[in-house]
């Protein structure tokens, strides 16, 4: 892919200033075959690359932005290598490898790199939904006992299930909340006003915003 | 070293102001309109009105790391953070750094502070409303703590001066639980609270649903300060509002002060001392050590306002010892650092509302709707369960995605959702009034110092029964009104927190008639040092349940003008 277009689509675009690994790694990395090479501060490239695909698959591109298109994955990598103790990045990270490792298992494959996003939502559709009573007891005892072991200074673990759960609930959070707070989604697709001016307590939705949420 | 602002250093002055908050802004303006050369200490850094707003207009991209805050910034603020609200990207420059002002908590206090020019008055949630008749009586009556030595008919003219000069939007409603005042135009309802406006009238007898009473500016009248403008609708407040369209310190008291020629300003001073001469039996000044320097200076005055907040006014009291007062000045009573009272919230309730769906609002207003006390004040509202009452605040919005998510979890239908606006909900959450017990108290450290020098503070104080059973009916009827005003899936809450999480702690130096059981008499003087004047919160003699910095304004006012009176008759 020409440098120009990759930098234009990665940052420009979008308002999003790039840091400058990150635009190494584009200038080093073009042939990639999901477009550029992103070099995550968090994640490990691998889990990058999962990342990447799945938060397309939680918000794909329609007449808005898809969730990479705005940078939702580096607001991701970003935020919570910064806003996280050692602690917290552990569990996440554990939760991500429980998430990666039944979605390897579901799609009999090895290599986490291979794993498509047809493979990808299939994993994550089933974390997501509603799950039964028992189910639900069940995270809670496994989240339960890492904790308990983390503060007891024991080796702490997640079963696959329990840990891809917790993942995909967590990243999809994550996923919304970067969409809607990037500048390009909240000025162009949801209604923006910084100083309103003055306040309208009750009028039609058409009227004030034409359908659109306040950002 | 810490600079003077507005005038040179003098040799002494009229009178000295301790704090340039809420209190202190008023002092310093009063005094200072009397003519008095007046000194204004503040402990924390010069704040400049405007410029120094630095995120009043960043939105969350603005941010470095969109807003994130490392572990290691998180830990300097980890007491402050209590809150939940106060130490973001946006507003944590308003609070104070917990390691180097720590303080020691036998039980959880929960002690916000903001230690900069303006204080808290930056930050604070701008609800204003009058204290009635059934509150300055309630001691009394009740037999609890002392008797306000004030009642209604003498602070009213004050509150009148006040809110003719603050600015504060609300609606008259002649209950006299809760005195009406001069307004600006009410800020308005949306479509759903004027529904539950209508059925809680109509199936509680005597309740009622307002707007807050809001100290914003909400017309185009002309208010003094540094350029006050109205409300825009931002509700970004808490950044410090460029157009001053809120009341604070730095927008309007300081620079009516400034104006007068007579305000001499100085940051970084912390105050620790108020001097005393054993043979006039006046104060005669103020020790401070510079914030910078750690340097020890005393500055010489023949008045002395002490308006640091009520937990430091109280502790430069408890340091200001000498031959006639061993123990603290004033607190021959033993009185000083009890009674320390706040608000109670945290108790309330929620649901969902149905209809409306093709309504919507423009603009953030900066406040929520207001339900007057309706409890013990009288005739068929009267409890036995628990004495005073509770007032709640709330509001209707349309959600964001969490109330819709259930059904959708991912792909292109969660894409069309999240950009819409969600249902409506309704929530409303009890304020209460908290009673002073003598037990619940604050006393000095002189064995754990902070870095200046100075003995930390220790609080040992807690809820008590009268307080959690109120919490009980904060509850159950937030759920009766919520049902009744048609809202499905009502739940109620309950966190508690701990005493200090109102951000409303006040009393350790009440106010009262005698000497022997009160810190200050009824002009907030101190009984046994008459040019000493403490009007922030550390006089209230109760708490009653409403926000309480308008009252602080009124009495600082009238305190002030007293002092002036004093100070033109050669009195002190």
């Amino acid at each position: 892919m020409e440098r120009r277009v990759v930098l234009k689509n990665l940052g420009l675009a979008f308002g999003y200033v790039v840091a400058a690994p990150t635009l190494i790694s584009i200038v080093q990395g073009c042939k990639n075959e999901n477009g550029v090479v992103w070099t995550p501060e968090f994640f490990t490239s691998e889990e990058g690359n999962v990342l990447r695909k799945l938060v397309d698959v939680i918000l794909p591109k329609t007449d808005s932005p898809s969730a990479s298109e705005v940078n939702v994955h580096l607001f991701i990598d970003k935020y919570i290598n910064v806003a996280s103790t050692s602690e917290q990045k552990d569990l996440f990270k554990l939760k991500m490898s429980k998430f990666i490792a039944l979605a390897k298992t579901n799609a009999g494959k090895d290599i986490s790199k291979e794993l498509n996003v047809e493979e990808l939502e299939a994993t994550l559709a089933s974390c997501l939904k509603k799950s039964s009573d028992a189910d639900t007891e069940a995270n809670r005892i496994a989240m339960q006992s890492y904790n308990k072991a983390i503060a007891d200074g024991d080796e702490a673990d997640l079963d696959v299930k329990s840990g891809a759960a917790a993942f995909a609930k967590e990243v999809r959070g994550w996923v919304i909340h970067g969409y809607k707070s990037s500048e390009e989604i909240a000025k162009n697709f949801l209604a923006f006003d910084p100083i309103p001016g003055k306040f309208v307590p009750c009028g039609t939705i058409t009227e004030l915003t034409g359908g659109k949420a306040w950002a | 070293m810490g600079k003077f602002y507005y005038n040179e250093e003098q040799e002494s002055y009229d009178a000295i102001v301790i704090g340039t908050g809420i209190s202190g802004g008023w002092a310093a303006k009063e005094l200072c309109e009397n003519g008095l050369k007046t000194l204004v200490l503040e402990r924390g850094r010069m704040v400049t009105h405007r410029d120094d707003y630095t995120t009043a207009h960043s939105e969350t991209w603005d941010f470095p790391d969109n807003g994130a805050i490392s572990p290691e910034e998180k830990a300097k603020q980890f007491k402050q953070a209590r809150t939940g609200y106060t130490v973001g990207a946006a507003t944590k420059q308003w609070f104070v750094n917990d390691l180097e002002h720590p303080y020691n908590e036998i039980k959880r206090f929960d002690w916000m502070r903001g230690y900069h020019v303006g204080g808290r008055s930056l930050t604070w949630g701008r609800q204003s409303y009058r204290w009635s008749d059934i509150d300055f009586e309630a001691n009394k009556k009740d037999n609890i703590g002392v008797d306000w030595p004030v009642r209604y008919k003498d602070i009213a003219p004050w509150y009148d001066k006040v809110e003719k000069y603050i600015g504060v939007s609300g609606e008259k409603l002649g209950l006299p639980q809760l005195p009406d005042g001069e307004f600006e135009p009410m800020m308005e309802l949306n479509c759903v609270e004027e529904v539950v406006k209508e059925k809680v009238a109509e199936n509680f007898n005597g309740r009622v649903v307002t707007i807050g009473r809001t100290a914003h500016i909400n017309s185009d009248k002309n208010f003094k300060g540094d350029g006050r403008s109205r409300c825009q609708f931002r509700s970004r407040c808490s950044r410090g509002c460029p157009f001053g369209a809120y009341f604070s310190s730095n927008s309007s008291t300081l620079p009516a002060a400034e104006a007068t020629g007579n305000l001499t300003l100085r940051p970084d001073s912390i105050a620790y001392e108020v001097v005393y001469d054993e043979k006039t039996k006046k104060a005669t000044g103020v020790k401070v050590i510079d914030r910078l320097t750690k340097e020890k200076i005393e500055f010489k005055a023949k008045v002395i306002f002490l308006c640091a907040s009520t937990v430091a006014s109280t502790s430069i009291l408890m340091q200001s010892k000498s031959d006639t007062f061993p123990n603290g000045m004033g607190n021959e009573s033993d009185q000083l650092g009890r009674n320390i009272m706040d608000h109670h919230l945290g108790s309330g309730a929620r649901g969902k509302f149905d209809g409306f769906e093709d309504k919507y609002y423009k603009g953030r207003r900066p406040t929520g709707i207001y339900i007057p006390r309706f409890r013990n004040i009288g005739g068929d509202s009267n409890s036995t369960a628990f004495l005073r009452g509770y007032g709640y605040q709330g509001s209707a919005s349309r959600g964001n995605w969490e109330e819709d998510i259930a059904e959708v979890s991912y792909g292109k239908e969660l894409k069309d959702v999240i950009l819409k606006p969600g249902g409506w909900t309704m929530g409303i959450m009890g304020f209460g009034e908290v009673l002073p017990y003598e037990d619940n108290r604050f006393t000095l450290d002189y064995n754990k110092l902070d870095e200046w020098g100075l003995p930390t503070v220790t609080f040992d104080a807690e809820f008590k029964e009268n307080e959690w059973k109120m919490r009980e009916d904060i509850k159950e009827q937030a759920v009766a009104m919520l049902k009744a005003a048609g809202c499905r899936d009502v739940l109620s809450y309950d966190n508690p927190g701990a005493l200090g999480l109102g951000i409303h702690e006040m009393g350790t130096a009440r106010m009262g008639h005698n000497p022997k059981t009160s810190v200050v008499n009824k002009n907030n003087q101190l009984h046994a040092v008459s040019n000493v004047y403490v009007t922030d919160g550390s006089f209230m003699t109760s708490s009653a349940c409403v926000n309480p910095s308008l009252t602080y304004m009124a009495f600082t006012a009238r305190a002030a003008n007293h002092a002036a009176e004093q100070f033109k008759k050669g009195l002190v």
